[in-house]
């Protein structure tokens, strides 16, 4: 869950100068590549698809080959789906912290940093920036490294078991067109 | 041979006031935990170990929610008062709630037994046929945003059942969240910090309950202006209960004294009477109460409440014999040999009567039984032994009307022309006795012995302030929503009461104890659950 709040910072992190910074009303969409190097497998597992996020009203990430799975985070929690069939939800009335990982992520998106000021330490060099959790006494804490331009370019995240995330980013637009119907429905 | 008995029984008095007194250096041992009246498991010593860690457990509990529209003034609130007990030493320093790395701890103990371990959907979708829907289900967490999956976990557990069946525990406190460190909730604009503190002494200890109750309010009235704090534990109870148990039977004491004395005096128109019982009730209670503490170790509140009810009964043989200075005999002895078959008799049944009690299976009720049988039993020996050897007292003369009314009395019972009206008066005593058993229900409810006060009892055990106005009187006598104590206050409580509510639920429901909706169903609730959560459960 920690990687996943990461991640999400990430995305719509302005902690560097022209970055985009994402206000109330905005829709950020884009295409996504992740690439998980599990041990064990001889090839990553590899999922390709597209995302949005809106502030204030949460994320919709879209994986489309090698299956339909769509998750959504919102205020409410997280729902993943498959082909259109819910196959796992998480909800804030169950595990209260999401809430708390969702404000920290909206009031991010909304350009307040006084939340993650005490949570994370962020450091940059060139164009890659490293974000970890101040709280180091995790075990399963891993390394976050990412290649940010306009908009965040790539992401990796590596496990202390040496599993490896790899996220890469394209054709990401700003404000490109209103939420639609559907999209609002996931989002409500 | 008389005056030796007299004197023996003068040491045995002298004996038990020293006995007393010394044990009650630093006041009488009392026990006030309502649960020590209720049967032991005699025969299963491991269930009633159960059943005392149990209570003891959700005794030593108590639950504050300190709110403040301001999150950090609540936070600061609450720490404070946390502090403040714990520097008294009242409440242990660590927290029971459990740590973001709780969650951890419990997947790592089920982690072992996962092969055993299916959620309940999973196991109807397998009951089902549906397998498909878990293969699903683990794809999408393997390829899907953010997995927690990593090849170790995957390896041991390729469907992912186990974080399912984590998923779908019951998670009780699911309206308490954890706000950096401190589990609180968010209602009507007010942020409550939820403390759950663990008493470093035992709820029914009175010297501990008075200390912490009176560090509490000490603490909970220094809050700033605008916070309110709701509490709930049993500590608050046994002392609300005891303190009531403890003043009633001190006002019942005071007034069946006062109305011996007035009695006596009236009557007896002597002081030797008056001094003569007070010594023979006195003497029972000495002897009833070095018995009960040398027996029990200590005197329940209720068996106090029988003792005070019991001056009434023993200083019957007192006003019998002194009755007899109404009659020609002057002689103490003669006067003693005339009453001596009666009073006997009475004791013996009375005596009986109580101790009857002691067959039952209540430990309590053993206490009442043994405080009552030597108390009485004192009270007849100081009539019999001492009283022919102090009584100077000469013949005197009844008043002219009371002794026309005994006379009217005894002529309506004797007299064979009044047995008509004898007939009619019994039947009319008769049909009102079958008329009151009629209306009789039996009440086995333990909680109506806790003698909590009504307005603790009706609004919550919680004190709610508002700004300086304190809304609850002394102890929380009047609370938020019944205190009626203005219209910001109200709001407060009842936003309060909600959600103490919750919070009351989410810990019943953690501790097995039941809740029922509304305010006063939640407290009622906690108010039977903790002290006696197993009993009744």
């Amino acid at each position: 869950m920690i990687r996943l709040t990461l991640l999400l910072l990430l995305l719509v992190s302005p902690a560097w100068a022209e970055t985009a910074v994402l206000k109330d009303g905005d829709v950020l969409r884009g295409r996504f590549v992740q690439e998980r190097y599990m041990q064990g497998f001889a090839a990553p597992l590899r999922s390709e698809g597209g995302f949005l996020v809106a502030p204030g009203r949460g994320l919709i990430w879209r994986a489309e080959t090698p299956f339909a799975i769509t998750t959504v985070v919102t205020p409410g929690g997280l729902v993943q789906s498959v082909d259109g069939a819910e196959t796992s939800r998480l909800s804030v009335a169950r595990l209260p912290f999401l809430a708390r990982l969702y404000d920290m992520l909206a009031a991010a998106l909304a350009g307040d940093w006084r939340g993650l000021d005490g949570a994370f330490a962020v450091s940059r060099r060139g164009d890659v920036v490293s974000l970890r959790p101040l709280r180091a006494d995790d075990p399963n804490m891993p390394a976050i490294a990412a290649r940010v331009g306009r908009f965040v370019e790539e992401v990796e995240i590596t496990k202390p078991g040496g599993d490896r995330d790899r996220l890469l980013f394209s054709d990401q637009v700003l404000n490109a067109r209103p939420l639609d119907a559907a999209e609002a429905a996931l989002l409500r | 041979m008389r005056k030796a008995l007299a004197l023996l029984w003068l040491a045995v008095v002298l004996a038990a006031c020293v006995h007393v007194a010394w044990l009650s250096r630093d006041g009488l041992p009392r026990e006030t935990d309502i649960m020590a009246l209720l049967p032991r498991e005699e025969r299963e010593p491991e269930l009633q170990a159960a059943k005392d860690r149990v209570a003891r457990w959700l005794s030593g509990r108590v639950v504050v929610l300190v709110g403040h529209k301001d999150r950090d003034k609540a936070r600061a609130a609450a720490l404070s008062l946390r502090a403040a007990l714990v520097e008294g030493g009242l409440v242990r320093p660590e927290s029971d709630i459990p740590g973001e790395d709780a969650v951890k701890r419990l997947g790592a103990a089920y982690f072992a037994h996962r092969a055993g371990l299916l959620a309940e959907e999973d196991r109807q979708r397998l009951l089902r046929g549906e397998g498909e829907a878990l293969v699903k289900r683990a794809l999408s967490q393997i390829y899907g945003f953010g997995g927690a999956v990593d090849s170790r976990l995957l390896v041991r557990d390729p469907f992912l059942l186990f974080p399912a069946f984590l998923g779908g525990l019951p998670n009780p406190a699911s309206r308490v969240s954890m706000d950096e460190g401190l589990p609180g909730l968010v209602e009507d604009g007010v942020t409550w910090v939820l403390l759950s503190l663990r008493t470093q002494g035992e709820a029914f200890d009175l010297e501990f309950q008075n200390r912490f109750v009176a560090a509490f309010d000490t603490a909970s009235s220094g809050v700033p202006e605008g916070t309110n704090v709701l509490r709930l534990g049993a500590v608050f109870f046994a002392q609300a209960g005891a303190e009531q148990a403890m003043a009633e039977s001190a006002r019942i004491g005071l007034v069946s004294l006062a109305g011996t004395v007035l009695l006596v005096v009236l009557t007896f128109r002597s002081l030797r009477p008056l001094l003569l019982s007070l010594a023979a009730i006195g003497a029972g209670l000495a002897a009833a109460l070095s018995a009960c503490l040398f027996l029990f170790g200590s005197l329940h509140v209720a068996a106090q409440m029988f003792g005070a009810a019991l001056i009434g009964i023993a200083v019957d043989y007192a006003l019998l014999y002194f009755g007899q200075i109404f009659t020609p005999r002057t002689d103490p002895a003669a006067r003693l040999a005339h009453v001596l078959p009666g009073i006997a008799l009475g004791a013996a049944t009375t005596i009986i009567g109580y101790g009857a009690l002691a067959l039952s299976p209540f430990p309590g009720l053993h206490q009442v039984a043994v405080f009552s049988a030597i108390g009485l039993v004192g009270s007849f020996l100081s009539v019999i032994l001492w009283f022919p050897l102090l009584d100077r007292v000469p013949a005197a003369k009844l008043n002219r009307s009371w002794a026309a009314a005994a006379a009217g009395l005894w002529r309506f019972w004797g007299e064979a022309g009044w047995a008509r009206a004898r007939r009619i008066v019994l039947a009319v005593l008769v049909l009102v006795g079958v008329l009151g058993l009629a209306r009789l229900e039996v009440d086995d409810d333990m909680r109506r012995q806790q003698g909590l006060d009504p307005a603790g009892r009706d609004s919550a055990p919680c004190r709610v302030r508002s700004g300086r106005a304190l809304l609850s009187g002394a102890r929380g006598r009047r609370a938020a929503g019944a205190g009626a104590g203005g219209g910001a206050g109200r709001a407060v409580g009842r936003a309060g009461q909600s959600a103490i509510r919750g919070a009351v639920r989410a810990f019943g429901q953690a501790s097995g104890g039941e809740c029922r909706p509304g305010s006063a169903g939640a407290v009622q609730s906690s108010s039977g659950s903790l002290p006696g959560g197993p009993g009744h459960g």
